[in-house]
């Protein structure tokens, strides 16, 4: 497989071509906090966290879903960049309900990670305080819509892997939320295999394991 | 191929129900969650009946410009339903709707789909 070389902050990195930018600010040691990628799973390039100023292109470009080029010069740092991914985070606070105080994730939560990652002191945009719901229709897992940033990572995982597709995003713009199935609860979905894998995914606390409930061993196929 | 199927059934039942999209979903194999997401997301799609009448008010740029939010302010006054809710009062909603080129008459207001010649309020 054909190599390039480019750079990363001035650090010259080698990755193969057409490998997204993500790979090569890995190669150079430089991580930036992203909340929709996930490493086995397509990327969309949703959360623009990892927004990377990249030389002759006329605005940031996502380093998730941009292919590596031979020669490219990258700019991760910027105050600009710095003040864009802050506000990215403030965004998402303002647009759910995020309390961290009294969320189950709290400590173990990549949204807060961004959170600290970005120096996020205060949330300067007015908060929305939309109205949301808690799907705790099904057995095992709950559902906290309060919490959702919409990465869709959960869908993905659930289409990709899994191969159940229970999620989807439903409705658009301010208004987008996910659903399962037909919009119905949780539980009332006949496809979920109960996997977990989009508890395991999820950035926030908005799909976790019920606390209410004992785990009880494999009854075994 | 969704979408054309979801504008046929539509026009058959006048909405899409829950029992429509899951039908599609079936005919098509494709996830009812996905079936779902693209008949929510597209305005034109009615997930439920539509009442018998229906004024629509167009929020276009151009009729925003000429008061089409004092428009429907005063429709929803006139009508006594809640904007952009489908079910109404039974017999007539109010749905605010996106630009349908007829921007000469703006503000444009609708009645069952047929433009009015209407004044500023």
């Amino acid at each position: 497989m054909a190599v390039v070389t480019l750079h990363v902050d001035g650090m010259a990195v080698a990755v193969p071509a057409g490998a997204p930018l993500l790979q090569a600010l890995t190669a150079a040691g430089v991580t930036l906090p992203t909340l929709c990628h996930h490493p086995r799973l397509s990327p969309v390039a949703a959360c623009r966290l990892c927004l990377v100023e990249l030389e002759g292109a006329p605005r940031p470009v996502p380093a998730c879903v941009t292919a590596a080029a031979e020669g490219q010069r990258l700019a991760t740092d910027t105050p600009a960049l710095r003040q864009g991914r802050r506000l990215i985070v403030e965004l998402l606070f303002a647009e759910g309900n995020h309390p961290c105080a009294v969320c189950v994730a709290d400590g173990d939560c990549e949204l807060q990670d961004a959170a600290q990652r970005v120096g996020m002191d205060r949330v300067t945009v007015p908060y929305r305080h939309p109205p949301r719901q808690v799907d705790a229709s099904h057995p095992l897992f709950l559902l906290d819509h309060h919490r959702c940033i919409l990465c869709s990572r959960c869908v993905r995982v659930c289409d990709e892997i899994e191969g159940a597709h229970v999620w989807a995003m439903a409705e658009r713009g301010g208004r987008t939320r996910l659903i399962a199935g037909l919009d119905q609860p949780w539980g009332a979905v006949d496809s979920c295999t109960s996997c977990g894998k989009c508890v395991a995914v999820c950035p926030t606390g908005a799909l976790v394991t019920r606390e209410d409930v004992p785990l009880s061993p494999w009854p075994g196929p | 191929m969704l979408i054309e199927v979801l504008h046929q059934r539509q026009q058959q039942h006048g909405h899409l129900s829950r029992d429509t999209l899951a039908a599609v979903a079936r005919q098509l194999q494709l996830p009812p969650a996905e079936v779902y997401g693209v008949a929510s997301f597209y305005h034109l799609f009615r997930l439920q009946p539509p009442t018998p009448h229906r004024c629509g008010i167009c929020f276009g740029t151009a009729c925003v410009l000429r008061g089409a939010a004092a428009l429907a302010a005063d429709q929803e006054q006139r009508l006594g339903v809640r904007r952009d809710d489908p079910a109404g009062d039974g017999v007539w909603s109010l749905e605010t709707i996106s630009c349908i080129g007829a921007c000469a008459l703006a503000p444009v207001l609708l009645i069952d789909g047929v433009p009015q010649r209407t004044v500023a309020p």
